[in-house]
This record gives C-alpha cells, sequence and structure tokens, in this order.
C-alpha cells in the first residue's frame, strides 16, 4: 500500500479522531488508526469500542491496501514535520510502515488490518437529514449539563426526541436541567426516544463545522454522517427519567436582567461564596437584585446590586453559582428572565432573544439558604 | 426522637414512613448485605423510584470530595418532596471531611435524607456521634450462627417457597454465615426448585455443592479433620479462583505454627480455655486448632512445616503451582494418618 500527501492536510484529517483515538487502552488495537487506501480515497478510522469514527480525504494513490497504524506516533510524527509532502508505504505482509520525505524517512510497525474492531452495521432503520448548524447548536446547548455520575447512566447523555419537525435535545443532571427545540427543515419522525452518549456528542463537537448530517438509527447504535466523515455510536440503552414532571408549570414570578452584567455580578460575588456550596443568595426586589455570598469559616462576605425588572414585591432564593454561571453562559441575548414559585422550587431560565426557529429552557435547583 | 432502629436476629430493617425520616443516617456493621438491605428500605421511604433519576446521588467516601457530597445534600429535591445522598465507606473519609460532614450534621437540610454505610465506623468522631445521638444509627452485625437457619427461612418466604429443615442445615453448613453468599445460593435454589414449593436437601446437594466458594479456613478445617477428599475440592476450588501457592503456604504455615504452639503449651498442662486466652481468642475460635493439635503429634507438624518450606521453594522456582500444593496436602496428611 502507498499514497502520497500533504503533511499539514493529513494531520488535520486526522486530528478530528482525536476525541476517539484511545492513548493508554488495554486493548492495544485501540491505539492505532485503520488506514485504508482505495484508488485516491485515504479512509482513517478511530474507536474506543463505544464510538467509531471515519473520516476520508484524497491523496495521490499508488497502490491499494489497508493497515494499522499507531496513532500517537504517526500523529507526533506529523506534528513536527513542516508542510511537505509525505510518502506513507506499508507493507502489509510484515506490518512494517515508512514515511519519506525530502528530509529522511521514519519507519514503525503497524498491525494487520483484520485486527481492527469491526465497525458496527447501522441496518438501514430510522433516518432523518439534519440541515447544517442544527447538531453544532444541540452540542453547544445540552451537552454542558450532562450528568457526570457513572451510576446515572441515562442521564450521561442527551435524550433525542424528534417529532415531524421538531428536534428536542434535553440533558440534566439532578441539579440543572436544559431542553432545547429546534424547528427542521426536514422532518425527523422518529417513533422512539434515543439517548446520545455526550462523550460522542463532545468528539462529534470537536470537528464539527456547520455541516449537514445524515442521521441513521438502528436499535443499539446511531450513524451520524457528514460529507467528508462520519460517526458511529453505541446508544444508552436506558429510560430517560420524566423530565418534564420537573418542570413547574406555574412560576409567576419574573425577574428580567442584563445577562452578561449578570454573569459578571455572579463572578465576582461568587469567589466569597462557601467553597462547600458555591452559593449565592438573590435578594429581589421591583427593580433591584441584590446578590451576596459569604464563607463563614473564613469571615469572607460580598455584595453587589443590579438594575432589574421584577414582577412581584420581595423574594430570596439560594444557588449553586457555578451551575448558575454555567446556565447562563450558555444562554445568548442581552437580557434573560428568571421564571420562580417558591425559594425551595427549581426556578427556570429563558434566554429573551432567541431565534424564531429555537427555544431553550434551562431549569437550576435552588439551595438552601444559610448552611 | 430515635428515628433509627435496631434491628432484631432476624427482623429486616424497616425504614420509618417518610415524614419520620432523620435526614442523617450511619448504616454501619460487618454484615454488608443487611447494610444494602437497609440501604434500599431508606432510600424506598425516601425517594420513589421513578424520581430517584434527579434525586438520588451515590458516591464513594474514598473518592468523594466532601464539599460536593455537601453541596448535593443542600439542593433542594428536583421533583418530589426529598433528596438522598448516599455515601458509602463513611469511615475512609480524611478527617477534614469528616470536620465538614460533623457541620452538615450540626445543621442538615431538611429535604435531603443523607445515608452514610460504614463497616466500622469510629463513633467517637463528631459526625458519627452526631448521627448516633440523632438516633439515625443503623446497626447490621452479621447473624450468629444460631440466627441463620431463621432468616434463611425468611429469605425463602420473601419468594414464596420453603425450605425443609435438613436441607436449610445443609445449606447453612454448605455455605457458612455469609448473607450475600446465602442470597445468591437461594436464588439458584428457588430457579432450580421451579415450581416446587419446598426445597429439599437433594435440591442443596445438587446446586449448593458445586457452585460455593471456599476460603484457607475450610481448608485447614478439612486438613485438621484429616478430611482428604474435602481438602482437595477446597485447594481445587481455591486455586480455580485465583488464589496463588504464596497465599497458601503463608496461612497453611501461620496455622501449623500455632499448633506447634499450642503442644507447648498442652504439654505444659494448660486447658484449652487458657491456650485460647493465651491465642487472645475465644475458645470456639481455635476449633480447628484444637482439632489439628488432637490429629497432629509435635513431630508431624514440625514436618509439615518443613514440607510448606520445600513447597515454597518449588513454587518458586517454577514448580506447577497446583501440583506442587496437592502434593504439600497429600504428603501433610498422609504423615498424620499414618501412610507412607
Amino acid at each position: 500500500m502507498k499514497f502520497t500527501v500533504s503533511s499539514s492536510l493529513l494531520q488535520r484529517t486526522l486530528g478530528k479522531l482525536g476525541g476517539v483515538i484511545q492513548t493508554k487502552s488495554t486493548t492495544p488495537i485501540l491505539e492505532h488508526f485503520l488506514v485504508e487506501i482505495v484508488n485516491n480515497l485515504l479512509t482513517a478510522t478511530a474507536t474506543d469500542m463505544a464510538i467509531w469514527m471515519k473520516v476520508t480525504m484524497d491523496v495521490r494513490g499508488e497502490e491499494d491496501g489497508h493497515i494499522t497504524v499507531p496513532a500517537k506516533r504517526f500523529m507526533d510524527t506529523l506534528r513536527s514535520l513542516p508542510e511537505t509532502d509525505i510518502e506513507f508505504s506499508a507493507d502489509t505482509t510484515t506490518n512494517r510502515i515508512t514515511i519519506r520525505t525530502t528530509m529522511g524517512e521514519y519507519n514503525m510497525t503497524g498491525d494487520h488490518h483484520s485486527a481492527f474492531p469491526v465497525l458496527p452495521e447501522v441496518a438501514a432503520g430510522e433516518r432523518f437529514e439534519l440541515e447544517g448548524g442544527v447538531l453544532r447548536r444541540v452540542i453547544q446547548k445540552t451537552t454542558f449539563a450532562v450528568s457526570q455520575d457513572d451510576l446515572r447512566p441515562a442521564m450521561n447523555g442527551v435524550l433525542l426526541q424528534a417529532r415531524n419537525n421538531k428536534l428536542r435535545a434535553v440533558a440534566t443532571d439532578g441539579h440543572r436541567l436544559v431542553r432545547y427545540d429546534v424547528v427542521t427543515k426536514q422532518p425527523a419522525g422518529l417513533e422512539r426516544d434515543v439517548i446520545v452518549p455526550v462523550k460522542t456528542l463532545q468528539a462529534i463537537g470537536r470537528s464539527l463545522d456547520d455541516e449537514a448530517a445524515t442521521v441513521s438509527l438502528s436499535q443499539t447504535h446511531v450513524r451520524l454522517q457528514f460529507s467528508s466523515w462520519e460517526v458511529v455510536s453505541r446508544l444508552i440503552d436506558e429510560q430517560y427519567p420524566n423530565y418534564e414532571s420537573v418542570i413547574p408549570p406555574e412560576n409567576d414570578k419574573l425577574l428580567t436582567a442584563n445577562r452578561e452584567a449578570l454573569i459578571q455580578t455572579i463572578r465576582r460575588v461568587g469567589l466569597y461564596a462557601s467553597a462547600t456550596t458555591h452559593q449565592v443568595r438573590f435578594d429581589i426586589a421591583a427593580n433591584e437584585l441584590r446578590v451576596a455570598a459569604q464563607d463563614v469559616d473564613f469571615g469572607w462576605d460580598a455584595k453587589e446590586k443590579m438594575p432589574c425588572t421584577f414582577s412581584d414585591t420581595v423574594f430570596m432564593i439560594g444557588f449553586n453559582s457555578a451551575y448558575l454561571l454555567d446556565l447562563l453562559t450558555h444562554a445568548e441575548g442581552e437580557n434573560v428572565t428568571f421564571k420562580f414559585s417558591a425559594p425551595t422550587r427549581a426556578g427556570i431560565i429563558v434566554p429573551e432573544e432567541v431565534s424564531g426557529t429555537e427555544d431553550l429552557l434551562m431549569l437550576v435547583m435552588p439551595v438552601r439558604l444559610n448552611v | 426522637m430515635a428515628r433509627g432502629n435496631i434491628r432484631g436476629p432476624v427482623e429486616p430493617f424497616r425504614a420509618p414512613e417518610a415524614p419520620e425520616l432523620a435526614p442523617v443516617y450511619l448504616v454501619c456493621g460487618d454484615e454488608d448485605f443487611l447494610i444494602d438491605e437497609a440501604v434500599r428500605a431508606l432510600l424506598d421511604a425516601a425517594v420513589p423510584p421513578d424520581l430517584r433519576g434527579f434525586n438520588l446521588d451515590v458516591l464513594q467516601g474514598a473518592e468523594a470530595d466532601m464539599r460536593d457530597v455537601l453541596a448535593r445534600a443542600s439542593s433542594f429535591p428536583m421533583a418530589g418532596d426529598r433528596r438522598a445522598v448516599v455515601l458509602r465507606d463513611a469511615e475512609k473519609l480524611g478527617a477534614k471531611d469528616l470536620e465538614l460532614l460533623a457541620g452538615y450534621t450540626e445543621h442538615p437540610s431538611p429535604s435531603t435524607v443523607m445515608i452514610l454505610t460504614a463497616a466500622k465506623p469510629d463513633m467517637r468522631r463528631k459526625a458519627f456521634a452526631a448521627v448516633k445521638k440523632a438516633g439515625g444509627v443503623v446497626e447490621c452485625k452479621s447473624l450468629g450462627e444460631a440466627q441463620i437457619p431463621s432468616w434463611i427461612l425468611r429469605r425463602f418466604k420473601l419468594r414464596d417457597r420453603t425450605i425443609d429443615p435438613e436441607a436449610c442445615r445443609l445449606l447453612s453448613g454448605l455455605v457458612g454465615r455469609g448473607l450475600r453468599e446465602l442470597d445468591q445460593e437461594i436464588e439458584k435454589l428457588v430457579i432450580y426448585a421451579g415450581e416446587r414449593m419446598l426445597i429439599s436437601p437433594d435440591d442443596v446437594s445438587a446446586v449448593v455443592g458445586v457452585s460455593r466458594q471456599y476460603n484457607i479456613f475450610e481448608l485447614q478445617r478439612a486438613i485438621a479433620a484429616g478430611n482428604m477428599a474435602k481438602a482437595e475440592e477446597i485447594l481445587g476450588r481455591m486455586l480455580e479462583a485465583g488464589n496463588g501457592a504464596p497465599y497458601f503456604i503463608v496461612m497453611l504455615s501461620a496455622f501449623f505454627a500455632t499448633v506447634w504452639k499450642m503442644h507447648d503449651w498442652r504439654r505444659r498442662g494448660l486447658p484449652d480455655e487458657t491456650i485460647a486466652r493465651e491465642m487472645k481468642r475465644e475458645r470456639w475460635m481455635i476449633a480447628d486448632h484444637l482439632t489439628a493439635l488432637g490429629r497432629y503429634s509435635p513431630y508431624q507438624v514440625e514436618r509439615a512445616l518443613a514440607l510448606l518450606l520445600t513447597a515454597d521453594e518449588r513454587s518458586k522456582s517454577g514448580g506447577d503451582e497446583a501440583v506442587v500444593l496437592q502434593t504439600l496436602l497429600v504428603e501433610i496428611m498422609a504423615e498424620a494418618a499414618g501412610v507412607s
């Protein structure tokens, strides 16, 4: 097998596989790329056995073939080369790989292509198209709120519900919840809900521009195909908790404030919050929001006030500042509206400005005051 | 108000009704099966299963960041009335974390049930003492031998089955006092029996006899009793379970070294109770040693120790572990049986 290609182009293409490739695996073959040449098309695949990512690019192919390549050494070599053409050749009998440049040659040993795990079949079942930008927005708006707790496997992913022309993505960690709705141009009627692991979405997010995607589903896997790359991932086979039941229907106390100013206030005041609870307190009056924090162990405290509009008279509620900042920075628009019912019940955050095709609801649980 | 309770001999822990739940529980003891049972009962009372995705956090004491644990405990439930935070192996918390926990136990969140589990918590620690004072300690000590049959009966009753008293004795004799192992065998027996309501001794022999895990003490017991067939069976199973030669040699050397010392005490006319006291053990705890004392003469004990040394050298010189150990068993036990 033999091909020639620009080192920087190859590095950029293979770099997409970085989110999947294993660096210290108990299964050494997972530290390899599978590289295949057919005519002038190079296909490279990486997997951690839960996610398979495959990229393709045009090269000047001289001899077809396939071999696995130690990913770290190969990528380190590409990174350390200046922009130059490289000639990649491999003896698929001995698995010896040689990379030649005008400066010299670099040799390594790969493995037979049959040692590489086989890409799971995603039978042509349910399938829909997502126009450019939709998937990127889904990933941006939800993945930060996914639970990191392995004991809650259902919540280790993003729930996707596609009905007619509406795609809904939901993420929660039991302390905050994000529900993102987007209207899609193509109907995407799924008969069932699926949970896509957050690691898959993050790996996609690292390489995703505003490309359109074709989404195919089997019982156990999802395939996302883009113009020059594709991802196949296991789905999380769990029952997602009934998230609708935790969204309070009647939060009638509305607080509206400048989003960026509120973020800055919480960041400053939050520095003085207890390291245990990260608690900040909102004292809300008709036209003024006071944000305060204290750490009684160290005798630290801080308070700031900022203008706001509030639909009720006075109200007091506590939040974990880290959760609040996460949500506010992932919201958009100049102003943000909080909807409250009681200091012990979930607060809802609704960005004031979302496009006509989107709807974003964020929910954050308050914390007990004075702990 | 004491809202935790102390379990009776074989009665399962019953959690209080939700409004009576304490904000912090310490479920502790050396029987982890009962600990799991008590934690389950508390969770059932605190958080309905369909809300656990949102309102249940389970963390490990050795790995958890106590600030994170307390932040979770201070958060209101996302749905329903209560959040539950389970912190396992709380005795592995460091001093600083225990201090933070003590602070929380003074002002716990009323909408959270925190459940700590620990095998041997140091009850002098402020955090644990505060839970005890509030009545939130649930003790889960291992059951005595006499309590095991009624526990077995109860487990079968839970599965709408019953067991013949002889089968019950056989089951406890074969499996021992480990409740988790017993429960697994009971599960297998229920599946094996199918529609039959009564579990017989034959069922136990068929199911349990071939599947149980053995330990070194049972091997010592078989050697002490001169039961060659049993000793070989136990050795084979333990080797299959992954135990290596060094483990057997160290444990059996310690066993015979103790028997050798006991011969000296016996020669000086000390009664068994005094020997047990010398060994800082209860009389019943040295039963196997006393059996070996009767079976193996001082010369045979010295010979067993020499054989163990030889086996150690053989195993370290590349000898097949199974062969070395099987030979060792035969040599030690044949000596005592007078077989040459």
